[in-house]
């Protein structure tokens, strides 16, 4: 009797892995793999996109070295502008080789002014923390009030402008670097990653993707807005506190974000991005059964509706309206728990590596 | 009455025959060298792979078990200490080398590092702890290892039953009662998480693509079932033993294959050859059991008392869940310790909310600052872990000066693709709870 059990769902066992799998339907198991078919071009070509802004950075800055006036200032100011555009369209991609060489460090924010001043006083070139260079630390050299009379009048003038020609070469130099890695070899290496697995290519890009949310709620608003600290605010936290434009690049962040979660939509792409993984498995919320991809899109409509209503300078909202940008930030928050439990757990994705029994 | 109380003896007879009756030496000594190579080889894993640090020394705090809170991580090197002598016992343990003491060091070890962190805690880890301590107890040194050469006279061909058939028990509880948590509806009824872990691993070679089909989500649920409640029998009936033991094979290797559950496959397959007959180990050993050697003497009221004790533990405490109210999956309280894997696809999301009573003020807590990813993960799930990360805020603020403080939790927690609910009651002081550990009145219900 015993013996017979055995037999029988052995039997199930070994039918079931001997099936041929042509001869079978195949619905879902593709959806990962075009995935990241997708994300392996689309991913390198927003990186080419980053690292083409930073070499018109690095040029700009060496003609502000050339020629420092009124014009070449703002030339620059608008290139760190829109540089600083194009990376909110890379920072959820911190994974690779971007993780690799700490890409990240190049927008730590807020810039700690008084050590950047000591190290103009010091005329050194080397030795700056994470804080005292990358987009912070221009956009205080670059935005703040005595900017022009800095680069023009002050005695420190020429080492001023070799400062600020270093901070974007070193930038262009990072943003080189990992474009030329995805270019020769992670982009094959992330497309053939297949599978859920902690490491594999989906479970990179879903964890990136929500540890870039959490960082645009809490850094970008929660933080300078006081939530942090006992609502005290903290308007030197926002992310481009002297170009004051911070608004703005959130409100790129979270519209990038939203494109990643769509898979690029634009007419030249597939548009297979984490939305369609999760429309394969067809993932629900909620007590109405809700798919989930569309009420992740529907709260990422309302929040980048939120955002864009903002004036550019976040410092100064924040004085004035903080409770409209609170209202703001628990929008932001509502996402949290779709994109951060619902859909790693909807595509069955492990996000730590170490060893589990399931549960 | 007397015919009562003479059958009753002669059961209680019969069970101490069977426990004390003399047999082969050679299955223990199989179960000692897989046992001690497979612990060899999972230290080693464990510190190659960066865990050591990960997981004991990197995170700035623990997660202790309820009444276990003076277990603390060794600073410094320490803990790199604790693994080296622990991979040096499980090496003594394989050469079979001052056996007792390594044994039980190895016991210690591995018991108190798997005390430390409640974010590591593994079924299995708890099965490899209960093995190492029955390992302490039994002369799995008495041939074949280092000692009998140092001291001949140690040598021994016979061992009394109990200490083989304390390990097959031990992986017959296992199996069972990982068989026994699958009868419930979202297993047998829905096939979950199979239905969201398998088509997750349809990247694999040659099966891949089936994976993702609904039907198989359920043969693999139903054949795990079954696999689990009736493999310990066939393994312990001689005619269904080959058959059986195959089926282990192919379970674990598939398992191996699809999850991210290191050794654990691998020492199922090697100590579940204990359940093999002597004549099998002793062909393996070349042990003639007729050859004389001379017995051990061994207090028997003693180890029948203690056996019949850990036989009622080990068979009771699965069950503990029931002494509470609630969903099982979703608060957790008698979950762990009661070989329940693969059940759950469990995640959440969860926000702490520190309010200072004496000015009204109010404050998100950025947990991930002095949390790991891995203890993130665990604590957003478990209620237990919830609240101990409230009294881990609780000590920072202090430590900040602000000693009069509530602490809220908003969080959501998704079940086996139910999608995400609420889960601890936003609207509750954690710190002003009585009892949490076993009144969870303060999580939400589950439906």
């Amino acid at each position: 009797m015993n013996s017979k059990v055995s037999v029988l769902f052995m039997l199930v066992l070994v039918l079931a892995a001997c099936k041929k799998p042509e001869d079978l339907e195949t619905p879902g198991d593709t959806s990962f793999q075009s995935v990241l078919t997708n994300f392996s071009s689309a991913i390198p070509a927003q990186y080419e996109s980053f690292a083409e802004h930073t070499l018109s950075l690095k040029l700009a800055a060496e003609d502000l070295r050339t020629s420092p006036n009124a014009m070449s200032l703002e030339l620059l100011q608008n290139e760190l502008f829109e540089t600083r555009k194009a990376w909110q369209w890379i920072c959820m991609f911190n994974f690779g080789p971007a993780e690799t060489i700490s890409l990240s460090s190049i927008n730590t924010f807020p810039a700690d002014t008084s050590a950047i001043k000591n190290k103009i006083e010091s005329g050194t070139l080397d030795g700056f923390s994470p804080d005292e260079t990358g987009f912070a630390a221009l956009d205080f050299l670059l935005h703040r009030e005595t900017a022009f009379s800095s680069i023009t009048e002050n005695e420190n003038a020429a080492h001023i402008l070799d400062l600020i020609v270093n901070h974007c070469e070193d930038i262009s130099n990072k943003a080189n670097s990992v474009k030329n890695e995805w270019n020769s070899s992670y982009a094959t290496n992330f497309r053939q990653n297949t599978g859920a697995a902690a490491g594999s290519g989906m479970s990179l890009l879903v964890n990136h993707f929500v540890i870039c949310y959490e960082e645009l709620k809490r850094e970008k608003v929660a933080l300078p807005l006081g939530l942090l600290t006992l609502g005290i605010p903290l308007v030197d936290h926002v992310e481009a506190r002297y170009g004051a434009y911070s608004s703005t690049l959130a409100l790129e962040q979270i519209t990038a974000l939203n494109a990643v979660f769509n898979g690029f939509d634009t007419a030249e792409m597939n548009a297979i991005g984490l939305a369609e993984a999760l429309r394969e498995v067809d993932a629900r919320y909620g007590a109405n059964q809700v798919l989930l991809d569309e009420e992740i899109n529907a709260r990422f409509s309302v929040s980048i509706n939120n955002l864009s209503q903002l004036p550019s300078d976040l410092s100064t909202f924040i004085s004035e309206s903080p409770d409209e940008l609170e209202s703001i930030y628990n929008q932001l928050q509502s996402t949290v728990a779709l994109v951060k439990a619902d859909m790693p757990s909807s595509l069955g994705i492990s996000i730590t590596f170490s060893d589990n029994d399931g549960d | 009455m007397n015919q009562a109380i003479s059958e009753h003896n002669s059961g209680f007879k019969s069970v101490k025959n069977f426990l004390f009756k003399p047999t082969s030496i050679a299955p223990l000594i199989t179960f000692r060298v897989i046992f001690g190579a497979l612990m060899l080889f999972s230290v080693t894993r464990f510190w190659y792979m960066d865990w050591i640090e990960d997981l004991y020394i990197n995170p700035e705090v623990h997660f202790p078990f309820f009444g276990w809170s003076f277990i603390q991580a060794l600073p410094g090197i320490g803990m790199y200490l604790v693994f080296g002598l622990m991979g040096l016992a499980a090496l003594n343990i394989l050469l079979g080398l001052f056996y007792r003491a390594s044994a039980i060091t190895y016991f210690t070890l591995f018991t108190y590092v798997e005390l430390i962190d409640i974010s590591t805690y593994l079924n299995h880890y708890y099965f490899v702890s209960l093995v190492a301590f029955w390992m302490i107890w039994v002369p799995a040194n008495r041939a074949w290892s280092l000692d009998v050469l140092l001291k001949p006279s140690m040598r021994r061909h016979e061992v009394e039953n109990w200490t083989i058939f304390i390990f097959q028990f031990q992986l017959a509880i296992v199996y069972f009662y990982a068989g026994l948590a699958k009868i419930n509806s979202d297993w047998l009824l829905r096939a979950m998480p199979m239905s969201i872990w398998l088509p997750a691993r349809s990247n694999m070679p040659l099966i891949g693509s089936f994976l993702a089909l609904p039907w198989v989500a359920f043969v693999f649920s139903w054949c795990g079932l079954l696999y689990d409640l009736f493999v310990p029998f066939l393994l312990w009936n001689k005619r269904a033993r080959p058959m059986a033991y195959l089926a282990v094979l192919v379970f674990h290797i598939f398992t191996w294959l699809l999850f991210q559950i290191g050794v654990f496959p691998w020492v199922m397959i090697g100590l579940t050859l204990v359940f093999f007959s002597a004549n099998w180990h002793n062909r393996v050993w070349k042990i003639n059991t007729k050859v004389q050697a001379s017995r051990s003497k061994t207090n028997r009221p003693i180890i029948l008392g203690a056996l019949v004790i850990y036989g009622l533990l080990q068979l009771l405490i699965p069950f503990r869940f029931a002494l509470y109210p609630g969903d099982l999956f979703w608060k957790e309280q008698g979950y762990r310790f009661s070989w329940r894997v693969m059940l759950m696809e469990k995640a959440g999301s969860i926000t702490f909310k520190v309010e200072d009573l004496k000015t009204s003020r109010k404050s998100i807590v950025d947990h991930q600052e002095f949390l790991t990813p891995l203890q993130e993960k665990q604590m957003s799930t478990q209620a237990d872990m919830i609240h101990m990360t409230a009294l881990i805020i609780k000590d920072r603020y202090q430590t900040l000066g602000l000693d009069s403080i509530a602490i809220y939790a908003d969080s959501f927690v998704t079940l086996n693709g139910s999608g995400s609910r609420p889960f601890v009651k936003s609207d509750v002081d954690l710190l002003s709870l009585k009892n949490p550990y076993f009144d969870r009145s303060w999580v939400h219900d589950w439906e």
